[in-house]
């Protein structure tokens, strides 16, 4: 190869470096000065609510593919989390909520990255994830519940269930948490949700152990069975937050119990679950 | 056995969004392959260049985008930017990016074996005529190479079209992306992933067909058949 070639080859390869540098730099330079100044610009010094005080809008991560918390209908958003969050944007003075959607495991990484303000998911708060994430108070409860027909009266709590038959499926929690701790109860594994189901309706198993929102969805939608109050295990929803937005997750809290209050929750928990 | 009831693919508003989907997943993958060939391109001068530096340059891009896979580059390009160097990205272009930086390691050792698949004779030839080693190269090599990159990079698009159902990981909204909201509204899985992988089929046997005529179109020589 002559000489000529190899510096334009050079040349080439260095410009398009510069390139991607500049494009992605470029980017920088006009969030920063952003941060900067509305530090003196509005009351709260959080971040987050600088933006929705300015734009009005909360932007959320979701993984819309959870019904009946958030799903897609069409182009259209749905969903418990949704009307929920709308509701508390609402009360954080964000007249529009954004949603960015994407998988599950793109979620923590996100938020993170600043891509969205909050995860709205029906993410469980656990402690491993508090080590990367803060999250605001539980709006739902989850954790595993017990399901029994509507006129099943016997069946109080987890106690009246020892002897009796208990469907649960496969691979799930469920199984190990009763084979743990209640050796009693007879399990009937399945395979899938639906079959647990078709257990109980057809009378082969007296209860089913399952999620709390999978057995208030079922009830909801068939109307012939009704979820035990307690659950089983402490499980929560709570939204994701940055831990550097510690004011924001504070306003979000207060929000919460503002909706909370004002009987919205109520309405919402209503719309998709009973 | 469940039934399948296809009757959700008759609606509109979902062969709307399939759609829409589909040219998306085209869209991107067929940038990430301009980019790819262009990157391609410069890896494999770098290669075959007399340059230590190039070699070295291009070897060690090859050996990372060549071995570590797609999604863990795409995780790294859109979330790791920002979060640690602070620069913002934009969802798509990251993903057209990370498509064309993966493939580009690919199409380099296509474009390499072409070139160097050519006689040694031909270079000798161009030269003894009085071409340069640049028009040696431009106007005998070259045109010779390209006919035997068609099959590879052909191949090379089609599996970049596989691979772009990688960006539903980082908010892009492609054909499998669209394809698991459906199935979540509608609780119909096997008959949207049927669907989707008919078209998938569909687009990936059009682009191998195109490949096909073009390479009927340019080759000369009918020796081998």
């Amino acid at each position: 190869m002559n000489q000529w070639t190899k510096k334009s080859i050079v040349m080439l390869a260095i410009s398009m470096l510069i390139l991607f540098t500049v494009a992605c730099g470029s980017k920088t330079e006009t969030s920063k000065p952003n941060a900067a100044s509305s530090n003196q610009a509005s009351a709260s010094t959080d971040e987050v609510l600088q933006k929705i005080a300015k734009t009005k809008t909360l932007t959320i991560g979701t993984d819309a593919t959870f019904k009946p918390f958030e799903y897609k209908n069409g182009d259209k958003y749905e969903g418990f989390d949704i009307d929920l969050i709308q509701a508390i944007a609402k009360e954080l003075g964000a007249e529009k909520v954004d949603i960015v959607d994407t998988e599950f495991k793109g979620l923590i990484p996100g938020l993170q990255a600043k891509k969205f303000d909050i995860i709205v998911s029906s993410m469980y708060i656990t402690d491993e994830r508090k080590k990367t994430i803060d999250f605001s108070d539980t709006y739902f409860p989850g954790g595993l519940s017990i399901m029994v027909k509507k006129d099943n009266d016997s069946i109080k709590s987890i106690n009246d269930l020892k002897g009796k038959k208990v469907s649960v499926q496969i691979g799930t929690k469920s199984v190990k948490f009763l084979e743990d701790n209640y050796k009693e109860i007879q399990l009937v594994k399945v395979e899938k949700n639906t079959e647990m189901f078709l257990e109980l309706e057809t009378g082969k198993v007296d209860a089913v152990v399952t999620g709390l929102p999978a057995a208030k969805t079922y009830t909801k939608e068939k109307g012939t069975t009704k979820v035990l109050p307690d659950t089983l295990t402490q499980e929560y929803y709570g939204f994701g937050i940055r831990k550097e937005n510690a004011e924001f997750t504070k306003a979000v809290n207060e929000a919460l119990k503002k909706v909370k209050a004002s009987g919205q929750y109520d309405q919402i928990v209503k719309k998709w679950f009973e | 056995m469940q039934q399948l009831d296809f009757s959700v693919l008759g609606h509109w508003d979902n062969i709307r969004l399939l759609l829409h989907a589909l040219w998306l997943t085209v869209i991107y993958t067929l940038a990430g392959f301009v980019l790819s060939i262009f990157i391609g391109t410069l890896i494999s001068f770098g290669q075959m260049s007399k340059l230590k530096v190039l070699q070295f340059l291009s070897l060690t891009y090859l050996s990372w985008f060549r071995g570590t896979p797609l999604l863990v580059q795409l995780f790294l390009l859109y979330y790791g930017l920002p979060i640690v160097f602070g620069i913002d990205t934009v969802p798509w272009v990251s993903g057209i990016i990370a498509l064309g930086m993966y493939s580009g390691s690919y199409a380099s050792q296509i474009i390499r074996g072409a070139i160097q698949s050519i006689d040694r004779g031909q270079m000798e030839a161009g030269r003894t005529l009085g071409f340069s080693h640049a028009q040696t190269m431009r106007k005998i090599i070259i045109p010779q190479a390209i006919v035997r990159m068609l099959a590879p990079m052909t191949n090379e698009l089609i599996s970049l079209t596989k691979n772009s159902s990688l960006l539903s990981t980082i908010t892009v909204v492609e054909l499998f992306r669209q394809t698991n909201l459906l199935i979540a509204d509608t609780y119909k899985t096997m008959e949207f992933l049927i669907a989707t992988a008919v078209l998938y089929y569909l687009v990936n046997n059009l682009v191998g067909f195109i490949g096909l005529v073009l390479e009927r179109r340019l080759s000369t020589g009918d020796d081998l058949r």
